[in-house]
């Protein structure tokens, strides 16, 4: 279920109300309150995870390059 | 040099009647023209502009206008507190239609960007500069003509828009706002020095306001999947360096005389990996005669770029 604060970022912006964009300020300085005492956050629900950069991070290794496989060639017809 | 009125209701053409020759410059025009004349001609002449490229320039420029309007607020006398409420409103409203879906440069990420760097820039030692008229020096534009041109009636102009002005400790300084999505290294000041538009912009400030500006500092803003931070840089220019940039402006602007005199802008190969890669590269590695249906594929179309448009 969607959070209070996923709603109103979804909201359109002439919907907000003075106390939802208070909110939303609230909501923000928190994250930056978070973010400065070293508390790590958690990565928004539409926001993707940087798999490659934390595969990375975690092995120490480059991530293998995705091996595609080669186009299929077409006969000609004569 | 002669400075011109800056105010005009609507932006005449930076190119002389009737041809591609570009009589007003600024830095972005400039700069691209010096990356790749075949950039200048895609972007410029052409007016292409890459999806991605529309979301960091959408990024910037709200980026840019909140910072204008909390600089306006604080100058009228409104709290913090007011003036970021305010800001994030009118920033909410004016985003409403725009949604990317991309990993940084969204708009939440923006708002959060906004509210963060005003918070901690709260008690700024940077001081802004303020005009006579007590209104701060924020998105200043500027225009300056050259004492030669590409014809005997039309000198070169050169404009553009400062950030802001700023006294830091007793020196002025232009401060340019940037967005970045990686950590800001000795790769990334370095790169300041040579630059082509922290030059322009020392020499613009020291004759539009007649004053010793001793460089820019570079306020960058490093926009991350839960995060924002800022650093701040500092680049300076002395006078020779500012003349040497002027004189070799001559040797560049003969040249993109040139070329639109021929009608044609040439590939410099060796600059398609440069700045993070050129948008323009997939096109560029295409046969000739195939890249305007990729331009149409991947491209949009919109009036070219304007350094006369003020803000």
């Amino acid at each position: 279920m969607a959070s209070t604060i996923d709603r109103l970022w979804d909201m359109e912006a002439t919907e907000l109300s003075s106390q939802d964009v208070d909110e939303i300020i609230v909501h923000i300085r928190k994250q930056m309150a978070m973010y400065d005492a070293g508390i790590k956050p958690k990565p928004e629900a539409n926001e993707q995870i940087d798999w490659t950069g934390l595969v990375q991070k975690l092995s120490g290794k480059e991530p293998e390059p995705e091996i595609k496989a080669p186009a299929k060639k077409t006969k000609r017809r004569l | 040099m002669a400075l011109t009125d800056l105010v005009t209701e609507e932006a005449p053409s930076p190119f002389l009647p009737n041809s591609n020759i570009q009589y007003a410059w600024d830095s972005t025009s400039l700069e691209d023209f010096k990356r790749c004349p075949r950039l200048y001609q895609y972007r410029m002449i052409d007016g292409w502009v890459s999806e991605e490229e529309s979301v960091h320039l959408r990024f910037g420029r709200e980026l840019h206008q909140s910072l204008h309007d909390y600089e306006l607020s604080i100058s009228a006398g409104i709290p913090h507190d007011d003036a970021v409420f305010d800001v994030v409103k009118e920033l909410l409203l004016r985003t409403d239609d725009w949604r990317p879906d991309h990993k940084y440069k969204n708009r939440k990420n923006l708002v959060r960007t906004v509210v963060w760097y005003l918070d901690k820039f709260k008690n700024d030692p940077a001081q802004t500069m303020v005009k006579d008229d007590g209104k701060p020096i924020v998105e200043y534009s500027f225009r300056f003509e050259l004492d030669w041109g590409p014809t005997a009636g039309q000198p070169y102009v050169l404009c553009g828009h400062l950030d802001r002005v700023v006294n830091f400790h007793d020196e002025l300084f232009v401060m340019d706002h940037k967005t970045t999505t990686t950590e800001p290294s000795d790769y990334y000041w370095n790169q300041f020095n040579p630059h082509n538009q922290m030059s322009l912009y020392t020499l613009a400030s020291k004759i539009v306001f007649e004053s010793n500006i001793k460089g820019v500092i570079i306020n960058a803003a490093e926009v991350k999947i839960g995060f924002s931070r800022f650093t701040r840089g500092t680049t300076y220019r002395t006078k020779d360096q500012l003349e040497e940039w002027l004189h070799d402006l001559k040797y560049w602007l003969n040249l993109a005389e040139g070329y639109a005199e021929a009608g044609y802008w040439p590939m410099n190969d060796t600059a398609c990996d440069k700045y993070g890669g050129c948008p323009f590269r997939e096109i560029c590695s295409k046969s000739p005669s195939v890249r305007d249906k990729f331009l149409n594929s991947s491209f949009v179309k919109r009036e070219p770029w304007n350094p006369l448009q003020p803000r």
